[in-house]
């Protein structure tokens, strides 16, 4: 068989991932591991589920032209997925500048996205992949067929909350450049209803740091 | 004398009494719990127990820690039903205000957490709290107590209690579902609603009612029920164990008292090299004990409130309880 595991490039909660030699090129095989904690049947049912959704998941997003992983195969019974490996930096690693200036282009990705009817469920900058002049999106574990815009909401303001908190120098100009490629892509109408449920989602949150000291005592 | 701190808890279908050392150990703990042989809770059926046993639990906890100098009265203040923590904030105040000694609000779920944490090794544990009203995972963080994953519907123990009711038990009815798990075989494809470290239970129960009307076999559908539901806490558990980068899992609340909820995340923690530990069972559904506990660990640092100020908080999220011991 023509694949051979070279290293293990991460171990998630859910599955392992490694960085294979495929009939002599790089790839990416993502294994979901069993759970002994889970029923025989439920464990092999809930892997082989989840390994199909995310293979769709790729397949659709690279047939309708979104930069994604080409998906190779995957397996059922194995529960796992061969994919390109997409070699770059994280979005995660680079500099404040090339962040700023690849931000279009993120918002454009994750609008194609949305427009071809796939959430990402996790988009946080450790999942972009830059590689020379293009911005890749990886790990669909916890992506699904949707197309609702508090779904929609979700990716986009996981997306801007973590570069706030990561960083704040840069958020200004990543949040414009954000939002122009988002709805360019995604057009007006559609992305203004995704940005008001985002400004939603954060009131949402806010409610939870608001300290009341209704009864607090007098020190 | 050793000084004492009593804690009275009231939040919903419990009332108790307990009383903790200042040392952290918890010297007293009786309760009476309102249960229906049909239907769950009605907050005034509930609150019209509580104010029954008020009395005589209290005199004859008073009567047996006689021999202790109670110096601090604690009451759970919320979050809870609204009829069922008046009985215990007006018992609370009533006997601060008798032995002239300061009253100490406590939140029901840093309780919780808190008698959970007190198990552990680390101290600083993913807290799995899981009862009739909660299903949560906890993280201490920034000087407070953050909820991290939870349900973004019912609790786990909510869909348990109304899956029982479907099947014609009372309330609690958790017990009974779980029982009746141990007899099934087949397990049934049931939604499963796992959404990053949040998940949802409405689905799973929405089918399982369906399914049950269908005529299908009930211990399968309770076995199904149980080993999906109980799959999903783990998975998030291990999510923000691996997300957190914390060692060890607490488990605490009401629902760890069942045994294949246990199992599961201590085989998860094994398997992830992470600590595990799970509340006694006498301290895991409501107790006066918990909020003694917490009410000591307020004490210690002179926290009180005013009698004219300690209103009932019916929704008093986690977040917003002050933690002065971290």
């Amino acid at each position: 068989m023509g694949l051979e595991v070279m290293e293990r490039l991460a171990r998630g909660a859910e599955a392992a991932v490694f960085l294979v030699r495929f009939f002599g090129q790089k790839a990416v095989l993502k294994v979901r591991v069993p759970k002994g904690y889970r029923v025989p049947v439920l464990d092999t049912l809930i892997r082989a589920k989840r390994t199909v959704l995310e293979a769709k998941l790729l397949g659709k997003a690279y047939a309708s032209g979104v930069r994604v992983p080409a998906l190779l195969g995957y397996s059922r019974n194995a529960s796992s997925i061969l994919m390109e490996y997409v070699e770059g930096r994280s979005l995660s690693a680079v500099d404040d500048g090339t962040l700023a200036s690849v931000s279009a282009t993120v918002g454009e990705l994750v609008g194609r996205l949305h427009l071809v009817g796939i959430v990402h469920g996790d988009t946080t900058p450790s999942n972009f992949i830059v590689a020379g002049g293009t911005t890749c999106l990886i790990d669909f574990g916890l992506g699904d067929f949707m197309s609702t815009t508090e779904a929609r909401a979700v990716d986009v303001n996981l997306f801007l909350k973590a570069v706030m908190a990561l960083r704040p120098s840069a958020y200004a100009r990543v949040d414009e450049q954000f939002r122009a490629g988002y709805s360019h892509i995604l057009g007006g109408i559609e992305s203004q209803k995704v940005f008001e449920r985002v400004a939603e989602l954060r009131l949402r949150g806010r409610y939870v740091s608001q300290r009341r000291q209704d009864f607090l005592s007098d020190e | 004398m050793t000084r004492l701190v009593l804690g009275i808890e009231s939040t919903a279908h419990t009332f108790g009494v307990g009383a903790c050392t200042y040392e952290g150990d918890i010297v007293y703990n009786k309760s009476s719990t309102y249960a229906t042989t049909t239907g769950g809770i009605h907050p005034r059926e509930a609150a019209r127990h509580h104010a029954d046993v008020a009395p005589s639990l209290i005199r004859s906890a008073l009567e047996e820690l006689k021999g202790y100098d109670i110096d601090a009265v604690s009451v759970a203040l919320g979050p809870g039903l609204g009829p069922c923590l008046r009985v215990g904030a007006v018992s609370a105040r009533a006997l601060a205000i008798r032995l002239g000694v300061p009253l100490i609000p406590v939140n029901h779920a840093l309780a919780h957490i808190e008698i959970g944490v007190k198990q552990t090794v680390t101290k600083d544990p993913v807290s799995v709290y899981i009862s009739g009203g909660n299903t949560a995972l906890v993280l201490f963080a920034k000087g407070r107590y953050a909820v991290t994953g939870e349900t973004l519907d019912i609790s786990l123990g909510n869909m348990l209690d109304v899956f029982a009711r479907d099947l014609g038990f009372g309330y609690p009815g958790a017990p009974h579902v779980l029982e009746l798990a141990t007899k099934g075989k087949n397990l049934l494809d049931l939604p499963m609603a796992v959404k990053g470290q949040d998940v949802s239970f409405s689905g799973l129960l929405t089918s399982a009612e369906r399914l049950l009307k269908s005529g299908i076999d009930p211990a399968d559908l309770a076995y199904s029920v149980v080993e999906t539901s109980f799959a999903m806490v783990t998975e998030i558990t291990e999510r923000v164990l691996v997300s957190s980068g914390k060692k060890e899992v607490s488990l605490t609340g009401g629902v760890a008292r069942a045994a294949r909820l246990v199992q599961m995340l201590e085989t998860m923690c094994r398997e992830r090299g992470a600590g595990f530990s799970v509340v006694p069972q006498e301290l895991s559904g409501d107790n006066g004990g918990m909020i003694a506990y917490v009410g000591q660990l307020y004490a210690n640092r002179g926290y009180s409130v005013e009698i004219a100020r300690s209103f009932v908080r019916t929704r008093w999220r986690l977040e917003e309880a002050p933690v002065l011991w971290k």
